[in-house]
């Protein structure tokens, strides 16, 4: 168990610089995500830390202990491949065991560990089989426990789950989830995948083009995110995102004006999840449309709507299609759901537009375009 | 009333199709046994006679009725097999018959061609006197026994020198991205295209300077060079089949890279070792024009010289004494390859899956 403070860390291979300087504290026990789009630099910064790869700069601490220049074999770090990397020519029961042939534990307390960690992952039946004779899901338990019976410092997982079918990446996500609380292991988990992010991590580092966008509870990326990336990046479907302009307390966004909660000059965009929206009768929304698509899928129904501000995407609890396509409606939602971001896509902290319109177009909100 | 016509057509209409389709894929069948016989017969063949003719007394018709005669038998052989195996499914005891077969091929070997068989063709296994002369000849050839110890002893050391420098270099390759290394890669490639015998001029004259004509440890190293580039660039392919995840999982559960590279990266390249042993050998076994030219004081025989020897009488040569060395000479091989065939043909697939 250890807790691991990053400082200054990069990454170059010659000149493509991979991780810009990075800055990151992890506590001991803590169950943390990196999440970001494949190539951002999320197995460079988990082998970094597993030693693998020497940083360009900075420096990488286990409790304090600057460990930047320890090889890899003695980091004791246990790290699970997304390829899972088993040894092919080895039992099961022998690839578990492999990480304890480098240290000096005896025979009887080997096979002890070995059960341990097999019946931990549930797979004590299938000690004598070969890599080959496993199921993807069977591989990646054994990977698992080859990984937890050395009992590391830290667990590296690199996207565990994402050679698994639907059904059992689900099942392995709570169970995952169990084991790193059972034993309290600080434990940094690799994923492209928002939900698994979302779903299994105390804090989740938003990665993009090797760097953080931001780290933060689930709920502070999904609610608070930094920045246009990270509003955009997590959420399913994405944030709805509209371009305007604002000049003093006034926004505009195409036709339409709203008043702003503070004042700001610039370009803005602003920003508003599917989910927040309400469908409601034409009249009483700030703004309005015609439905261009109606998506049922399952529980809720997917919509978009055509508005002077472009398409916006809502989605509606519920399996019943309310609306059909071409009709009118108005949109509405909280106004502190709706979330402003600057030029450079920083989001503007405090910062909402109104529901109420600058009093000059309210009556060309009215009209349906057409 | 109308559907149940049609219904009789479409089943008359299945059943001139299946016939079809049946006589198809019979005549696909046939075509390919014609073909692939076709293609085997000159191969096999000389294999064949050279066994039969071993065993022959040299006399020239004796000899020519026993080639043909057994020819004749190993044909109706063949045809029987094919026969068999094209029958096996409807047979109710298939190896009854396979032993029948085999009784009956027996039967007309003893017949028609064991009469005119001899093993004294393989006296030169007993005695260095082959000619039966007590000549200055046999005092230049040595024992067979000695060739073959000698050969064995040339192909095992340029094997072992072979695999050892292959492996590491082809490591290194696979795994390193160090300057120019695509250009060793390409320069590699063309070494091994570059007809060695263009070479041996410039060997002899090296070796002489160097002076180690004469030595068989020399034409043990130079062969071992011709043969080291076509031996990295297969292992190299080998070794790129590893996944780097694999070592890099070793090096963090506690071993080092040389104890990864030994017990998790060698296990999985085992064929492609057991596969450049197997050829670098081969071609050690075989080799004749570098002995021929580098040895030229002829003190050590490999069997390639020993077999040129035997066919180098100038009072007439004995073929099926030449026939029995040859065989002899192929003995090796044939056990060598039945042990490490299962590994080369993986080669193909340039390594093997997990
Ligand atoms: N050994 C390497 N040499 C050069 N570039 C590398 C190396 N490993 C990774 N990269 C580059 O670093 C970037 C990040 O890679 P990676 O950390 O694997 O991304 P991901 O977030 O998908 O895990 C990629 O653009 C990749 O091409
Ligand atoms: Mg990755």
């Amino acid at each position: 168990m250890a807790q691991i403070t990053l400082t200054n860390v990069s990454k170059s291979w010659g000149e493509t610089r991979v991780l810009k300087p990075m800055n990151l504290t992890i506590e001991d026990g803590e169950f943390v995500a990196i999440l970001g789009p494949s190539g951002c630099g999320k197995s460079t910064t988990l082998f970094l830390l597993a030693g693998l790869y020497a940083p360009s700069a900075g420096e990488i601490a286990f409790d304090g202990h600057d460990v930047s220049r320890v090889d890899a074999r003695d980091r004791n770090v246990g790290i699970v491949f997304q390829s899972y990397a088993l040894y092919p020519n080895l039992t099961v029961r022998e690839n578990i065991a492999f990480p304890l042939r480098f240290k000096s534990v005896g025979k009887p307390e080997t096979a002890r560990r070995v059960e341990e960690a097999a019946s931990l992952v549930q797979i004590g039946a299938l000690l004598d089989r070969r890599p080959s004779q496993l199921s993807g899901g069977q591989q990646q338990r054994v990977a698992l426990a080859r990984a937890l019976v050395k009992e590391p410092n830290i667990l590296l997982l690199d996207e565990p789950l994402s050679n698994l079918d639907a059904t059992l990446r689900i099942a392995m996500r709570a169970e995952l989830k169990a084991i790193q609380k059972r034993l309290g292991i600080t434990t940094l988990i690799v994923t492209h995948d928002q939900i698994e992010a979302i779903t299994m991590a105390d804090r989740i580092i938003c990665m993009n083009n090797g760097e953080i966008a931001q780290i933060g509870t689930p709920d502070d990326l999904y609610r608070r995110p930094n920045n246009l990336f990270v509003a955009g990046f997590i959420g399913t479907p994405p944030m709805n995102r509209v371009k305007g302009h604002a000049t003093g307390r006034v926004l505009k966004v195409a036709d339409e004006s709203f008043q702003l909660s503070a004042d700001h000059s610039g370009d803005v965009t602003f920003g508003l999840r599917p989910e927040d929206i309400s469908l409601v009768a034409p009249v009483d929304a700030p703004l309005s449309g015609l439905i261009a698509s109606v998506e049922p899928m399952g529980r809720e129904v997917f919509y978009t709507v055509d508005t002077p501000a472009g398409p916006i995407h809502a989605l509606e609890y519920g399996e019943t299609v309310r609306h059909a396509t071409g009709a009118s409606v108005g949109l509405t939602w909280k106004p502190e759901l709706g979330l402003l971001f600057d030029a450079t896509g920083d989001r503007l902290g405090g910062l909402h537009p109104d529901l109420s319109h600058s009093a000059d177009s309210r009556t060309a909100a009215l009209q349906p375009a057409l | 009333m109308s559907s149940a016509m049609t219904t009789a057509m479409t089943d008359l209409d299945w059943a001139r199709l299946e016939r079809r389709g049946m006589l198809n894929r019979a005549g696909f069948l046939a075509f390919i046994l014609v073909f692939l016989t076709l293609v085997s017969i000159p191969v096999l063949l000389p294999y064949l006679w050279l066994l039969v003719k071993s065993f022959t007394s040299s006399d020239d018709a004796v000899s020519r009725l026993v080639m043909w005669r057994s020819a004749g038998i190993a044909a109706l052989a063949y045809l029987g097999a094919v026969a068999l195996c094209l029958g096996a499914t409807r047979l109710k005891r298939p190896w009854l018959a396979w032993a029948v077969l085999g009784l009956a091929i027996l039967l007309l070997m003893a017949i028609f061609v064991a009469p005119f068989m001899t093993l004294s063709n393989y006296r030169f296994l007993l005695t260095r006197d082959i000619s039966g002369s007590g000549n200055t000849r046999s005092d230049l050839l040595p024992s067979v026994w000695a060739s073959l110890g000698t050969s064995l002893a040339f192909a095992i050391a340029q094997t072992a020198i072979v695999t050892l420098v292959a492996t590491p270099a082809a490591y290194a390759l696979s795994r390193f991205a160090f300057v120019g290394r695509e250009a060793f890669l390409r320069g590699l490639l063309m070494l091994h295209a570059f007809p060695a015998l263009a070479l041996t001029v410039a060997v002899f004259v090296q070796l002489h300077y160097m002076g180690m004509l004469n030595s068989l440890s020399a034409v043990v190293l130079v062969l071992s060079a011709l043969e080291l580039p076509y031996a990295i660039f297969v292992m190299k392919g080998f070794f790129d089949t590893v996944p780097w995840d694999i070592e890099m999982s070793a090096v963090t559960d506690g071993a080092t890279r040389s104890q990864a590279f030994r017990m998790v990266v060698l296990p999985q390249v085992r064929s492609g070792i057991i596969a450049i042993a197997t050829f670098t050998f081969l071609r050690g076994w075989e080799e004749y024009v570098l002995v021929q030219t580098l040895l030229i004081e002829k003190t050590q025989f490999t069997m390639s010289l020993y077999l040129f020897f035997v066919s180098q009488d100038h009072m007439g040569v004995d073929y099926g004494m030449v026939a029995a060395v040859g065989i002899v000479y192929l003995l090796p091989v044939l056990i060598l390859y039945s042990f490490t065939q299962k590994y080369i043909t993986q080669m193909s697939f340039g390594g093997i899956k997990g």
